[in-house]
């Protein structure tokens, strides 16, 4: 509401000073192009993607409220800087409904999908229930990447596997957007490609909660998650290296400034509204490996991923853990030279985690430094806490995916839990603290 | 389509027919107007449908090999969470890469094609261009 009286007002003002002006200006500014204006009656443009499908470059897009049933997508350079707003007072004004939409005879995919587009811009819109995904936008190519986005504003819930996905794009941001109940996360960046001078991304001010996990990139590289919560998912944030998307590892990321709590929704329990679209990372003897749930942050297989600054409480399995996948024989997947510092753990005892940190002392250079004056570590009696746990800078671990055997058992028999609901007996529970507007999930 | 619709199969094939409004087969063609191809196409074998598996993260098969006129239907396996596409790499000179190229899904999604052109056909997805490729020969 204060954000809205205060646009309203910056507008009006605007406006005044504009008419004000006008005739001084009129003659000598090109008239900048009109946006192209979707509603359900009686505007030109009845549905998005036919308004796409007559935009070009730097267009605008403006979306009145309203419900619409459709996938859009919109492909090619052709549609560079393109921007396609809704222009309701809040994102659920604009609302995209994935539920009987459909595209060519398939069920819609997404929400709204950018392929091959560079800096297209998605703001203040609300979308459910699509086959795929919400809001996905992608390069062309591992050759050929998509440089730089803006999704603003939005809020991407219940699709089958990510909210606000981004694939093989050098530079953009998530910012101010919501994403909850999805299969697999809320907001993914992934397949991001090397970069000599590397532009970053930024997903920042951003709220997950009820997914599956809350922030998932594969091979994510050059982000920064920062401002945001993550509350209420299976995991909360989970920066992963994996054989199946392009560019492995996932490389140089930075989680700073988060609430990171009561990631504890157990998706596996029968009658869960989410289930996870995951069968399995890996198999041991026969069984799935899967993500531990009631962890805050998982590094997996990630090198140089910086945690700091953090509020990290509530988690019941672990707050922060680092750790290499021993199954992946390419050896990508190490956990080298990731640090947890500076973050605040357990509220200070008033919500605590079931255990601080986890570390498989695998890879190289891993560690942990100013976490508070006691946090709490999960010990192994073949390898002292000090090589598993060292403070930063350090040159410890064994330098390769196998780490300590104790640690890497504990890690395998907490993911091939069976059946996977049981993955909660390992969990350390503690009362929580009280926020207000947010009920904790978890028993 | 709506009028075609209201027609019996036969009666908007023979309606067709009479118009000329049925072309020669063209690669790639959607096969939406099953009941006009039909009937034009009658005297000929039947078109034999082979169904490629779009999975998390492969095609299965991932060699195949088929003959003119006849049509493969890829279809997204249901277990799928990560989101696939069916992109033709390369293909006889002639053929339109955009026609025999999907977009991208990840479940409830099928894309069917009838290879009116022989020769070698390389599919991919390129979201997961490592692992998912499908080498399609087309004979005479």
């Amino acid at each position: 509401m204060i954000r809205s009286s205060i646009r309203g007002g910056a507008l009006a003002a605007v406006a005044l000073l504009a008419t004000a002006i006008a005739p001084a200006v009129a003659s000598a500014k090109p008239t900048a192009p009109k946006p192209l204006v979707v509603c359900k009656h009686g505007c030109r443009y009845t549905t998005i993607q036919s308004a796409v499908n007559a935009s070009g470059k730097g267009a605008t897009i403006q979306i009145k409220p309203g419900t619409y049933s459709e996938g859009v997508l919109v492909q090619g350079h052709k549609h560079n800087g393109l921007t396609i707003e809704g222009i309701g007072k809040t994102p659920s004004a604009v609302y995209l409904n994935g539920t009987h939409a459909r595209v060519q005879g398939n069920p819609a995919q997404n929400a709204i999908e950018g392929d091959n587009v560079n800096n297209l811009t998605l703001e203040n819109m609300k979308e459910q229930h699509y086959a795929a995904n919400g809001f996905f936008i992608t390069g062309s190519n591992a050759k050929h990447p998509c440089h730089g986005y803006l999704m603003k504003n939005l809020i991407a819930g219940f699709d089958h596997a990510y909210g606000m996905y981004v694939f093989e794009c050098i530079g953009g941001r998530m910012t101010q957007s919501t994403g909850y109940g999805n299969g697999d996360s809320a907001f993914y960046i992934g397949g991001t490609p090397f970069q000599k001078k590397p532009v970053w991304s930024s997903v920042d001010h951003d709220t997950a909660y009820e997914n599956v996990l809350g922030y998932s990139g594969t091979n994510s590289k050059y982000v920064k998650i920062t401002n945001g919560m993550f509350y209420n998912n299976g995991a909360g944030v989970v920066p992963n290296t994996l054989p199946s998307e392009p560019f492995q590892p996932a490389t140089d990321g930075i989680i700073a400034n988060n609430k990171i709590f009561w990631n504890n929704f157990d998706y596996y329990l029968p009658g869960s509204p989410v289930k996870t679209v995951s069968s399995g990372l890996e198999s041991v003897n026969g069984k799935p490996v899967n993500y531990p749930i009631g962890a805050g942050i998982l590094m997996f297989g990630t090198t140089g991923w910086v945690a700091k600054n953090n509020q990290i409480f509530g988690n019941w399995l672990w707050g922060g853990a680092s750790f290499s996948n021993p199954l992946e024989t390419s050896g990508e997947a190490i956990n080298n030279g990731n640090r947890f510092v500076n973050n605040q753990m357990g509220d200070n005892g008033n919500d605590l985690n079931g255990t601080d940190f986890f570390n498989d002392g695998s890879g190289k250079g891993t560690c942990f430094a100013n976490n508070g004056t006691h946090p709490t570590l999960v010990t192994s009696p073949t390898a002292p806490s000090n090589v598993l746990y060292p403070t930063c800078p350090t040159t410890a671990g064994t330098g390769s995916t196998i780490g300590d055997a104790t640690q890497q058992g504990l890690l395998i028999s907490i993911s091939t839990s069976d059946p996977p609901a049981t993955m909660n007996t390992f969990w350390t529970r503690h009362p929580h603290i009280k926020i207000k507007g947010i009920t904790p999930l978890g028993g | 389509m709506r009028v075609v619709n209201r027609c019996t199969p036969l009666a908007a094939a023979a309606a067709l027919l009479a118009t000329g409004a049925v072309a020669a087969p063209v690669a790639g063609a959607i096969t939406t107007t099953r009941p006009a191809a039909a009937a034009a196409t009658a005297a000929k074998p039947k078109a034999v449908v082979k169904k490629v598996e779009v999975a998390d993260d492969f095609y299965s098969p991932t060699k195949l090999t088929i003959k003119v006129g006849d049509k493969v239907n890829f279809v997204w396996s249901p277990t799928n969470v990560n989101t696939h596409n069916v992109t033709l790499v390369s293909g006889p000179k002639g053929v339109s890469k955009k026609q025999f190229t999907s977009g991208d899904g990840s479940i409830d999604f099928h894309f069917e094609r009838t290879f009116t052109v022989p020769g070698k056909y390389h599919f991919q997805c390129t979201i997961h261009p490592t692992m998912m490729n499908l080498h399609l020969t087309v004979k005479k």
